[in-house]
């Protein structure tokens, strides 16, 4: 018997049991389907967050309040509880003039609602020195950042993020408009727009935020006082150059701040861009993974289903498998009779799964799901393992019902209701 | 040529060793046709089932041409089916869900022959069954699926047709029919073994073969009745 006869006797009988053929097929389709769909999501998400890290601006240095045992401040969000961060750290590590370090700015990010032009948003205020804009590479479209004068007198002047301009101020000039920021209820202050920055290209943070110097709200919100009369913050970002020994650099600042700080331990965490990515990818490399094998023990349960489905089929054909052994189909041919019929369910599947899969993985992308941006990346090698591993739980599944096929006596099988 | 000698066949049950073949010795000659008669449960369909080498023995020789297959495997024997032997059953033993024209194809199938269609419409032409090459069994009567069935022993022109019961589930006119067709066979020089209950579906073959008790009783040659 030729390859093609059995394919061609494969597809009659599933043809003939469509039903349960596409039953059968369902569990391996979504098997197929959810790997795939799974990884593109969890890539998608590695990838966002390594893009967004990336996307801060190169050569950064962190340092955020904490130490390395405490949980509670994580590297990422820097709004930790801890209060050991404070602005004059800043000076401390500019003073110190380590080689290879271009610039640092302290940061205090708050959420606020402003309001504006008529118009009102949600935005995240970051309040900083003059040397951000430097620090972290923000470009200003009109007008310009805040200034070493802003800091100097205090000023209640404002920089927005590019969507909060044109959120607030769809038409005119934002320059010189006046924006309140409202921290709840009916406490909040007003500020004169000075700036207004250039679009990220992709970074919602730095699109929705406002930009205030760090001193202007310092006598006035008592949440950024620390016991020692200074002004509490949530992280020091560092430009450093990009050709320098990053470990130098941060074994140097943290000699400088323990020194400030007049401590033996650390009560702070220096994260450069790199660290964080790492960590993230880490995070989102298991997330994949995790993803990935739940998906996978679904394919395997759709295994057994074709595994299931095969031995009935033997069963309810053994008069059937008689009369071909009769006219004379070898053992081979009923053996391979029976496997094309899981490798035909089997692949089809796998290749409506791979299609399914794919189209989840596009229709999610960019969708906002559960208040969260997804972003997708489809891995080719997701694609072939989803499928490679589904015809060979096809071939696993058919094997054992196959070979029973072929095992049976011939007289046996065509007594055999 | 075929030859048995000393052939037993003994089924092992839960209520005792039944010994449907008892050291069995007959010789069938090509061009032969020989019908096997005798009471239910005498052995003959143990006996036709080894000759077609879709069983095999418990103890005994069989030599086919001159060849032991006793000694050969079950490849050898499926082959010996597929290349040699033709089968017809009294219940069809159609494949359900196959055309007439398909279940005529599977014995070419099996043998990677190419022209399939071809030469299966050829043999259902041969039972004047070309108009119905395309309805499955359920469409069929019995007497037209028996010849489907006897096409598909043909198809890979064998050198023996066994006959199980032929003609036991059709009627008198259908199963003259059928008779008939195994007649013209034998005339063409084709082996016919066929296993019948009737006398005068026995008196049309060369050679009558009595069975009783796993025991061939009278081995009787005969002059052919003109049909
Ligand atoms: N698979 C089996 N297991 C046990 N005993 C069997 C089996 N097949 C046949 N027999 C026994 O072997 C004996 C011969 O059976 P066989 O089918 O050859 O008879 P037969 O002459 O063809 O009868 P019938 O005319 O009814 O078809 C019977 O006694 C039967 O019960
Ligand atoms: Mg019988």
């Amino acid at each position: 018997m030729t390859i093609i006869d059995a394919i061609k006797i494969a597809f009659r009988s599933i043809y003939a049991n469509r039903l349960r053929s596409i039953l059968t097929a369902l569990g391996m389709i979504i098997g197929v389907a959810s790997v795939i769909a799974l990884i593109a999501i969890g890539q998608g998400t590695q990838q966002g967050v390594k893009q967004e890290i990336m996307g801060l601006g190169a050569n950064l240095v962190f340092i955020q309040p904490g130490s390395s045992t405490d949980q509670s401040t994580g590297s990422k969000g820097g709004r930790g509880s801890s209060t050991t961060l404070v602005l004059s750290d800043v000076d401390a590590i500019m003073d110190a003039e380590i080689e290879g370090l271009y610039g640092a700015s302290g940061q205090i990010n708050f959420p606020a609602q402003a309001i504006g032009g008529g118009n009102n948003d949600r935005v995240d205020v970051v309040a900083v020195d003059a040397e951000y804009a430097y620090v972290r590479d923000l470009n200003i479209e009109y007008g310009s950042f805040i200034s070493d004068n802003d800091i100097a007198r205090k000023s209640m002047n404002i920089v927005l993020g590019h969507a909060i301009a044109d959120s607030l101020f769809p038409v005119g000039d934002p320059i010189g408009e006046s924006v309140r920021i409202n921290l709840g209820g009916k406490f909040g202050f007003n500020f004169r727009v000075i700036g207004v920055l250039a679009e990220s290209g992709g970074q919602t943070v730095q699109d929705t935020a406002v930009y205030i110097p760090i001193p202007s709200l310092m006598n006035r919100l008592r949440f950024l006082k620390n016991p020692t009369g200074g002004t509490t913050i949530q992280q020091i970002s560092i430009k450093i150059d990009e050709n320098a020994d990053e470990q130098v650099i941060k074994s140097e600042l943290e000699d400088v701040l323990l020194i400030k700080h007049d401590v033996i331990e650390p009560d702070f965490i220096i994260n450069s861009q790199n660290d964080l990515v790492n960590a993230a990818s880490a995070v989102s490399k298991t997330l994949s993974i995790l993803l990935g094998s739940i998906a996978g023990i679904s394919l395997i349960v759709g295994g057994i289903g074709v595994m299931n489905i095969m031995l009935v089929s033997v069963t309810e054909r053994t008069r059937e498998i008689g009369i071909r052994r009769a006219v004379g189909a070898l053992s081979k041919d009923i053996r391979l009779q029976f496997i094309s019929e899981a490798l035909v369910v089997t692949i089809g599947a796998g290749i409506i799964g791979v299609i399914v899969g794919i189209a989840i993985a596009v229709i999610v992308n960019g969708r906002m799901i559960a208040g969260q941006q997804m972003a997708t990346v489809i891995e080719l090698w997701s694609v072939l393992v989803a499928f490679g591993v589904s015809s060979i739980v096809g071939l696993i599944s058919g094997s054992y019902p196959a070979h029973r096929a072929s095992k049976l006596d011939p007289i046996v099988a065509l007594r055999t209701d | 040529m075929i030859e048995l000698s000393k052939i037993s066949k003994d089924y092992y049950t839960e209520a005792g060793t039944v010994h449907a073949l008892r050291n069995i010795d007959v010789k069938i000659q090509s061009g032969e046709f020989v019908a096997i008669m005798g009471q239910s449960g005498s052995g003959k369909s143990t006996m036709l089932n080894i000759l077609g080498c879709l069983d095999q023995p418990t103890a005994g020789q069989y030599s086919l041409d001159g060849i032991n297959v006793g000694d050969k495997d079950d490849t050898y024997r499926s082959i010996l089916r597929r290349e040699k032997f033709g089968f017809v059953f009294q219940s069809y033993n159609l494949v359900p869900r196959l055309s007439a024209v398909e279940q005529v194809e599977l014995p070419l199938i099996y043998q990677g022959a190419n022209n399939k269609r071809e030469v299966a419409l050829e043999a259902l032409a041969r039972l004047n069954l070309d108009d119905r090459a395309h309805h499955f069994p359920q469409q069929l009567s019995g007497g037209q699926q028996q010849r489907v069935a006897i096409a598909r022993s043909l198809v890979v022109q064998p050198q023996v047709v066994f006959a199980d019961e032929p003609t036991g589930a059709l009627d008198t006119q259908s199963g003259q029919e059928i008779m008939k067709i195994f007649s013209d066979l034998s005339k063409e020089g084709i082996t016919i073994v066929l296993i019948t209950h009737e006398q005068h579906i026995a008196d049309q073959s060369s050679r009558i073969l009595e069975m009783s008790d796993g025991l061939v009783v009278s081995d009787t040659l005969r002059a052919r009745d003109p049909l």
